[in-house]
């Protein structure tokens, strides 16, 4: 088998350990993902989501059990930029230009000017958001911004992305629309994806495989397989496979809602 | 501000650009702006002149460009012509000698104002340095912030002036004490806001920085240091007027006889003689102080001009 | 104790810096002209200390007077021009260039109107000193107020005097005590540096630079202690005045 992407294992996380008010955000999570694979984590509010996908970006340690991103701990694939990074807010610096912002990582990671300059300009393409390299963030809208902002997230070719309810603040209809884009990215890029998600449409539009979390402390319940087929497309929100995976994560997410009374 | 279509505008795609600020200026309201300084500096000049129509010496025909005569009702100490001299004769000093067979008063107090500006310049950049270098060091070490930070708030406690003469004893160098003087001044709101400035970010953005495992420097120089940049402005907007006061006094206990501050205690020993030129030099004073605030005021509005207002208002 | 504990490396940092400038001046015999040594300032201080006292507290009611006069005519000016946005607005960049002015130039001027030895003269020096800031600090704290804010008070019917009492005023009370603050140190300084153009003798900047210009140096120091002594209890009794106010607000601040 080849090496997983991402391989968490036996991880727990608590917070403020050992003082009185110390809280078990994630217990005993076991998770491995394949290359090529699009996961949606999904499960009640303060289940631990957004901690478990800090805890592949190293962005936090785990309190016990070890994080493994293609092959190697957690911390040596971040020093190694082996992935990116969407957060819920676009995240732009505001005194750099659109085209500026998504050169970050790659004038981080000392590539020359032309070869950012050009890397920066395929990726405008890829989002679609060609004709803005000037503009700076506050004259995008937010559906543009987040854009942007997974663009950069792409620009050093990452193996895996994170994604932390990137589309939360966005409207139905822009949300739908950038679901379709990101899906087209990731079939287009081959990347594998860590989506954290509250939207049970969102997850079911563009996953392979769906982890239901349970309410704090946040336990794996189930790992939903997703049966449509791919490429998806505008109409596979109304095709019965998409509804009946639908029903099977709503029926799961119920259960996670009221697992601990 | 109305929005634009993207110039690749697909079908369906209708999202809304706002459009990009004039560059620098946003003309019409601050046309506005300037035509009511100008409306306030008549009402003020009104009540002045109007305070001695009411309550000053005898006008007389000779003596005033309206060429009337005028004696009016009360006689206030505060609007007598020793105390609040005629505007028109406090703009006749600039042109007059200010002692026998002299330059104009005006070409003395260009010259005096000159001194002044360079001696202000030159503290402002030693002090915004030092501001900048301390709050960098503290935002990097905390210990050094706690241990520190009373000392650089209880700094700006003492009247420095007061030190003023045994600086320039140390120093020895004339003009520079007094720019030492104003660096002392200027670097205490430099430091809070360049502290403050840095650790502003939000949050995510740091983490950002982190997932790409950047290092510190990187950090500070692509991140903290451009989100501190509005803070530091702030900042270097107060000091240009405190840099400007500090030259001004500075120069009082070191016997400087070249700047502004030379000029105002000569003109004051002179006062009853000629109380116009003292208020020549305050006049001065205040251009030198207000220029010097509009001069950084200008530099900002460059490098943040690709920023967003804070406000959501033009101009 | 968490707070004394806070305040321990700047304690440490204090007792070493003593230490060390007393060390260097024995070991290395500095002319003790420029710089005394602490325990010779000590000695200043406590010889001189009745002097002192009547001097400083002679300066120390001219900053008084003056904070009082300037805070309380920004504050009324401020409550008189917010309430027509136009004219706050236009107003605000004047006061900005106006408190950019060095307006202890005009400190012989007013020493002239009001008498050189009348504290009278530095008071008014200090109340235009103080004036600005306050002002512009109390029009933007009346101003700047949440616009969903004002929404809410609208939508329930609050009259203007209403909407200014309870939510315009405490918004804008976090600015007033920002201005306070620099108020409180201004004051003792402007005090000070105004009768640098000459005061009464009594008065504390005179007598710094009185004992300056007879190189009594020790002296002087001594009564710049006290100035900054006076200077740093002003600003630490507002501290306190605006942690009573206004809990809510300072609460949040972290340190520094």
């Amino acid at each position: 088998m080849e090496t997983p992407v991402v391989a968490l294992n036996g991880v727990n996380k608590i917070f403020n350990h050992g003082s009185p008010n110390q809280t078990v955000a994630l217990k005993d999570i076991d998770l491995v993902v394949e290359p090529g694979a699009f996961i949606s984590i999904i499960g009640p509010s303060g289940c631990g989501k957004s901690t478990l996908l800090r805890l592949v970006g190293d962005l936090i340690q785990p309190t016990t059990g070890e994080v493994q991103v293609k092959g190697k701990p957690a911390r040596q694939a971040r020093l190694n930029q082996d992935y990116g990074i969407v957060f819920q807010a676009p995240v732009l610096f505001e005194w750099r230009s659109i085209l500026k912002n998504i050169q970050l990582p790659l004038e981080l990671r000392g590539s020359s000017r032309e070869e950012r300059d050009r890397r920066a300009r395929d990726l405008l393409g890829l989002v679609e958001l060609t004709g803005f390299e000037k503009h700076y963030p506050w004259q995008l809208s937010g559906g543009m911004q987040q854009r942007a902002s997974i663009a950069r997230a792409l620009a050093i070719r990452p193996e895996l992305l994170l994604m932390d309810e990137p589309f939360g603040a966005l409207d139905e209809m822009t949300r739908e629309r950038m679901n379709m884009e990101l899906h087209n990215i990731w079939r287009q890029t081959e990347t594998t994806v860590l989506f954290v998600t509250h939207s049970i449409a969102e997850a079911v539009f563009l996953s392979t495989k769906i982890v239901v979390m349970s309410a704090r402390p946040g336990e794996i319940m189930q790992i939903v397989d997703v049966d449509i087929p791919i490429p998806r497309g505008e109409k596979t929100r109304q095709e019965t496979a998409y509804f009946e995976v639908e029903r099977e994560v709503r029926g799961w997410l119920r259960r996670a809602e009221g697992y601990r009374a | 501000m109305n929005p634009v279509n993207p110039p690749a505008a697909a079908e369906g795609r209708a999202e809304t650009v706002r459009q990009w600020r004039p560059s620098l200026v946003n003309l019409r309201p601050l046309l506005r702006r300037a035509l009511f300084v100008v409306l306030l500096l008549v009402t003020l000049a009104l009540i002045w002149e109007g305070l001695k129509w009411v309550g000053g010496n005898p006008w007389r025909p000779e003596t005033n460009p309206l060429g009337i005569a005028h004696d009016p009702p009360l006689r206030l100490k505060v609007a007598s012509d020793l105390n609040l001299p005629h505007l028109w004769d406090i703009a006749a000093a600039f042109g007059n000698p200010a002692r026998r067979n002299g330059p104009p008063l005006g070409q003395i107090l260009f010259d005096a104002s000159l001194f002044t500006f360079r001696e202000a310049v030159v503290g402002f950049f030693l002090g915004g340095l030092l501001g900048f270098f301390l709050g960098v060091l503290f935002a990097h070490v905390g210990l050094l912030e706690q241990g520190c930070m009373p000392y650089v708030v209880a700094s700006q406690t003492i009247p420095i002036l007061a030190i003023a003469p045994m600086v320039i004893i140390w120093l020895k160098a004339g003009w520079i004490s007094v720019a030492v003087i104003a660096a002392y001044l200027t670097f205490f709101p430099v430091t809070i806001n360049t502290l403050r400035g840095l650790r502003s970010p939000d949050p995510m953005a740091v983490e950002l920085m982190h997932s790409y495992a950047a290092s510190r420097w990187d950090t500070l120089w692509k991140l903290r240091v451009p989100a501190a940049l509005p803070y530091i402005f702030t900042a270097l907007k107060l000091s240009a007027t405190a840099s400007v006061v500090g030259a001004i006094i500075g120069e009082l206990p070191s016997g400087i006889r070249d700047g502004l501050g030379g000029a105002i205690l000569n003109f004051n020993s002179y006062y009853i003689s000629g109380p116009s030129r003292l208020w020549a030099a305050v006049i001065a004073s205040a251009f030198v102080g207000i220029g010097f605030y509009l001069l950084v005021t200008l530099v900002e509005v460059l490098v943040l001009r690709s920023r967003p207002l804070a406000n959501g208002q033009g101009g | 104790m968490k707070r004394i504990r806070r305040y321990l490396p700047a304690l440490f940092l204090f007792v070493v810096v003593l230490l060390l400038w007393e060390l260097i001046i024995v070991l290395f015999q500095i002319e003790q002209f420029l710089l005394p040594a602490p325990s010779v300032i000590l000695t200043a201080f406590y010889e001189n200390l009745d002097r002192l006292l009547h001097i400083g507290w002679f300066t120390t009611k001219e900053a008084l007077g003056g904070f009082v006069i300037g805070c309380s005519a920004g504050i009324i000016v401020a409550f008189a021009t917010a309430r027509w946005s136009t004219i706050s607005e236009s107003l605000m960049p004047f006061a900005i260039a106006a408190n950019s002015v060095p307006i202890i130039a005009f400190a012989p001027i007013v020493n002239n109107w009001f008498g050189v030895d009348n504290p009278l003269s530095k008071m008014m020096i200090v109340a235009v000193i103080v004036f600005f800031p306050m002002m512009i600090n109390t029009v933007r704290g009346l101003t700047l107020v949440d616009p969903a804010a004002l929404e809410l008070m609208r939508a329930n019917a609050a009259s203007e005097f209403e909407i200014l009492w309870k939510l315009r005023i405490p918004n804008a009370l976090p600015y007033m005590f920002n201005a306070f603050k620099v108020a409180a140190t201004l004051s003792m300084i402007g005090a000070v540096v105004s009768e640098y153009f000459g005061g009464n003798r009594s008065a504390l900047g005179i007598f710094i630079t009185q004992e300056a210009a007879q190189f009594r140096f020790a002296n002087a120091w001594a009564a710049i202690i006290v100035a900054s002594i006076v200077g740093i209890a002003f600003y630490v009794i507002v501290l306190l005045v605006e942690r009573l106010t206004i809990p809510w607000h300072s609460s949040m601040r972290g340190g520094g």
